[in-house]
């Protein structure tokens, strides 16, 4: 698991990157961090106890690779492209994706929620046990996605397909879906 | 420290098996159904169980104990509110062990049941079923959903929040996240969010 130790600036209860006593946003070596991230996220190799919270990334695709209890809380993410990755008990909770392509992806007790997510392509993954609540999708697509116990409670779809979805134990209670399509899957297996 | 999420449909229970490393000493907290793939969990990072954390008694976070007896010899630690049929160390509010070089401190939040304990080690909390991802856990009567309320008031949702919530069914979470999006805290009030102060810094 990544580094639970919190950021020493006051009044910031992030948790610090891998190196360091402070957190990605207020380290003094901003640009060394966020190279050795880079170097992490285009390397072939698995992504273990990463943590780097408040970054900004863009226009580049990641190989397939797993993330495994990564922290990668609070960041952007513009034109990228997580196909056929793997994330395992890691923390995306409130970024922003932005045309972001997660095709065939595999998720399981990963954390998105609270995140902004526009023109994101989910299509044919895999997302078990993941935590989406309070989400705010926007142009998003998760046709044939098995969402078997993923929560999606709280959040904020618009413009958003599930289409031909496994939906058994998923939680969709409390969304505000506007222009919201469930065809072809057992939303009535659903909590909603 | 390193945590591992098991899930069985039996009971729809997840299992978490912690270490500190690899090859060292390690706890099971709810094991609710022990199949070949936890003992694979188990075997393959090399683990040693020494512990066994039950939240609380039902069948769903218990049941596989009697297979977990017979491959290891576990000690159990559990709230004293409840009978078992084996050898328990009985824990209670406030207390702190040590466990597998690890701090685990016992927090008990009763409501779902009167045993129900919480484990928190380092920034990961292990609430069993008294909050889970968007709901809390299921109460007999409304006396007992205001004493789970309040229980959870009082003693979770004073911790940081960025704590991570490992619940004993459906997804991880982390406080921060109960507290804005989880409907049967809204009584609690809004959360200051730190999101609008660093975009503005930007």
């Amino acid at each position: 698991m990544f580094n639970f130790t919190t950021c020493s600036h006051p009044n910031c209860h992030t948790y610090i990157c891998e190196e360091g006593p402070t957190c990605y946003r207020h380290s003094s070596n901003k640009k060394d961090l966020y190279e050795h991230c880079m170097t992490s996220l285009l390397k072939n190799e698995e992504v273990v106890d990463l943590s780097l919270t408040g970054a900004e990334f863009e226009n580049f695709t990641i190989p397939p690779k797993n993330f495994t209890s990564s922290n990668m809380a609070w960041c952007t993410f513009r034109n990228l492209d997580f196909s056929h990755c793997t994330f395992m008990t890691s923390f995306f909770d409130f970024c922003l994706f932005e045309n972001c392509r997660f095709n065939e992806i595999t998720c399981r007790y990963s954390v998105f929620a609270g995140s902004k997510m526009i023109n994101c392509d989910f299509t044919n993954s895999i997302i078990n046990h993941s935590n989406l609540s309070g989400i705010d999708t926007y142009r998003c697509n998760f046709n044939a996605c098995d969402l078997y116990y993923s929560n999606f409670c709280s959040s904020y779809l618009r413009d958003t397909s599930f289409e031909d979805c496994n939906l058994k134990k998923a939680d969709f209670f409390f969304t505000d879906q506007r222009r919201v399509s469930f065809r072809y899957s057992n939303y009535e297996e659903a909590r909603h | 420290m390193r945590i591992y999420q098991h899930f069985s449909v039996i009971g729809f229970c997840n299992t978490y098996l912690i270490g500190a490393k690899q090859g060292s000493d390690a706890i099971l907290i709810d094991p609710g159904h022990v199949d070949i793939e936890l003992i694979n969990l188990i075997e393959s990072n090399e683990f040693k169980l020494k512990y066994v954390l039950l939240t609380h008694r039902h069948t769903a976070h218990t049941a596989g104990l009697n297979t977990l007896f017979k491959i290891y010899q576990p000690t159990i630690f559990a709230s004293g509110f409840s009978a078992y049929e084996y050898p328990v160390t009985t824990v209670q509010d406030h207390e702190m062990l040590n466990l597998c070089g690890l701090d685990v401190e016992v927090i008990h939040v009763p409501g779902h049941s009167l045993d129900s304990m919480v484990y928190k080690i380092d920034h990961a909390l292990f609430t069993g079923d008294t909050l889970m991802c968007g709901r809390i856990g299921t109460t007999p009567g409304y006396r007992e959903q205001a004493l789970l309320l309040q229980s959870i008031r009082q003693k979770i949702m004073s911790l940081d929040e960025n704590i991570l919530l490992f619940p004993g069914h459906g997804t991880p979470s982390k406080i921060r996240i109960e507290r804005m999006f989880n409907h049967a805290l809204l009584e609690l009030g809004t959360i200051e969010t730190e999101r609008k102060n660093w975009r503005e810094d930007e």
